[in-house]
């Protein structure tokens, strides 16, 4: 008999645990020459804002110890040309679509997911992107600071009733303040760890290897943080918790599960395997099989710390 | 259509201190790799170094289903390549972006390489010459060492022309000042120039035709993480005349584009 890989983010049911992450999945259509889209528990879309964004001057990417930097600067469509002509694309899958959205301002968010609730299209949740830079409070990212992501989260709860996810930036002292902030405003659920700001330099021309000097860092050198800070949210909160940071096996979806998450997304393994995420499924249920799981979600939270 | 693939190493061999000229088994990539596109290698399992390396096509033999590479050692993930012994087995992503439009009828294809920029050009030339569309090829370096895999360019039926910077194989100078020779004498609308090299080698192929309206095609080579439009990563400026600047992928726009599509000033 299969395992039974379904597992729920709240009021959002997932096939399997396993989706990819924003920003290393374009739209979904880059992906879908490697394999079927279907297999994926969920597929998070490339961040969406109002307004068409270029994103930022070259170099953007830097290759880093097991890891990337990025300063890609949310480079998207926007949201009109996302409902035209990227959002079809992705109903003909029977997996979760998550629409990822970012905004300048609590207005700009608000306006972005309204249009998104006039589209007829399907979409399942939406992962709010709180980690970008430029907002009006002090050029602060929003899940710096428990007040202002409760207020933006506050708003946001009311313009939709579909799952809301808050995507948290590792970036800020205490996270699971942040996590608890979202929690009482309404969010459904959080997604951690977004990147870790990282520098790489040139030693030979002296100069930074990014075009904007810092920039995200992520890959399988950031999966310890990332499996901290999981812990760290799972003390402070009930809501469920999607880990992300450097999962590129099966064995790093069970370790998040373990630690907490109730699914988790693979982000820039993406690119060095372009069906990484498909193949992560497979093994998971093979390894499921093999161990008697039943139901892979039995393995939430089971995390075994001497007291 | 892009695919991953197996691919045995059948051949590796040192052409120059740091260039290496890599033969893979590989009968449907190299049904369908057309000139200017890459593939991206997998350098080896684990994270460290965790992007594939994106490498032109350098030829491709569809009766034999090889492939060819030829690149330079750069870097950890090149040198782990230029160690592969003929039995291993490379995981291979390709054929990938954009390829060599074929010259109006009639037309002269003049190619234009700088250094490890001959790695395109070569297989275009391979094709062009199949066609019966013997190609000029002009190719330049700082030396005459690193004017690699001159056997292979030897061997094709091509009018190739040499310059190095030190004056130790052909004409002294810039493979540029050969070509502004080579534009003299020839009429602009049978000429069809394509380049890959340096970014000031290409800025100056881009002058020197727009001087005298001949087109043509440029190949780029940047960082590249995914290598198929996903990470954004290898972003060029487009030539726009808009203040904001808009960009185009290198992986999936080019990395073959035409003259003045990108901005090679920024």
């Amino acid at each position: 008999m299969s395992a039974d890989l379904q597992v729920a983010v709240g009021p959002l049911a997932l096939k399997n645990p396993v989706l990819v992450a924003s920003g290393t999945f374009g739209y979904g259509e880059e992906f879908a020459p490697y394999f079927d889209l279907s297999i994926l528990g969920g597929v998070v879309t490339k961040t969406i804002t109002l307004e068409p964004r270029a994103g930022n001057p070259p170099p953007r990417i830097a290759e880093t110890t097991a890891g990337m930097l990025n300063s890609i600067g949310l480079a998207n469509v926007g949201v009109e040309a996302f409902i035209r002509d990227k959002l079809p694309f992705l109903q003909q899958f029977s997996t979760a679509i998550i629409v990822n959205v970012a905004g300048r301002s609590a207005e700009e968010f608000q306006a972005v997911l309204r249009r998104l609730e006039e589209s007829e299209l399907r979409i399942d949740a939406y992962e709010l992107n709180y980690s970008c830079p430029n907002v009006k409070e002090g050029g602060m990212a929003f899940s710096a600071n428990p007040h202002v992501a409760h207020a933006v989260t506050s708003t946001l709860r009311k313009v939709t009733t579909r799952p809301l996810i808050a995507k948290l930036t590792p970036n800020v002292t205490n996270i699971a303040e942040i996590a608890r902030a979202v929690a009482e405003a309404g969010a459904d659920a959080v997604s951690a760890i977004n990147t870790l700001l990282g520098m790489a330099v040139d030693y030979r021309t002296r100069r930074p290897k990014l075009g904007s000097i810092v920039g995200g860092l992520s890959g399988p050198a950031i999966k310890p943080v990332a499996l901290a800070k999981v812990w760290e949210i799972k003390k402070a909160v009930d809501i469920p918790i999607i880990g992300i940071g450097g999962i590129q096996s099966y064995e790093d979806v069970l370790e998040f599960m373990i630690v907490g998450a109730s699914a988790v997304q693979v982000g820039t393994a993406n690119f060095v395997v372009p069906d990484c995420a498909a193949r992560i499924v497979r093994d998971l249920e093979k390894y499921c099989d093999q161990e008697g799981i039943s139901r892979v979600a039995d393995l939430i939270g089971t995390l075994q710390v001497s007291t | 259509m892009p695919a991953l693939h197996a691919c045995l190493v059948t051949c590796n061999e040192q052409v120059s201190q740091t260039v290496f000229r890599l033969t893979l088994h590989a009968p449907d990539l190299a049904l369908a790799a057309a000139p200017g596109q890459f593939v991206n290698i997998r350098i080896q399992e684990g994270a460290v170094p965790l992007w594939r390396r994106p490498l032109s096509v350098y030829s491709a033999n569809r009766d034999a289903g090889s492939l060819r590479l030829l690149f330079e050692v750069r870097g950890v993930g090149t040198r782990i390549l230029a160690a592969s012994r003929p039995g291993t087995t490379l995981d291979v992503l390709g054929p990938l972006g954009t390829a060599f439009l074929a010259p109006p009828r009639g037309a002269l294809p003049v190619l234009v390489a700088g250094g490890l920029g001959i790695a395109p050009l070569h297989f275009w030339a391979e094709e062009l010459a199949r066609a019966g569309c013997r190609p000029l090829l002009l190719f330049g370096a700082r030396t005459a060492e690193a004017l690699c895999a001159l056997d292979d360019l030897r061997r094709l039926d091509s009018d190739l022309r040499l310059a190095t910077e030190d004056g130790t194989e052909g004409m002294q100078g810039m493979v540029t000042e050969l070509l502004a020779t080579t534009l003299a004498e020839q009429p602009p609308q049978q000429t069809m120039v394509y380049a890959c090299g340096p970014v000031p080698m290409l800025r100056e192929v881009e002058r020197i035709c727009a001087a005298r309206a001949v087109d043509g095609q440029i190949c780029l080579e940047t960082l590249m993480a995914c290598g198929f439009g996903a990470c954004m990563g290898c972003a060029v400026a487009a030539r726009s005349s808009s203040p904001q600047p808009g960009y185009k992928l290198v992986c999936k726009d080019g990395p073959v584009f035409n003259f003045g599509e990108v901005d090679l000033e920024r």
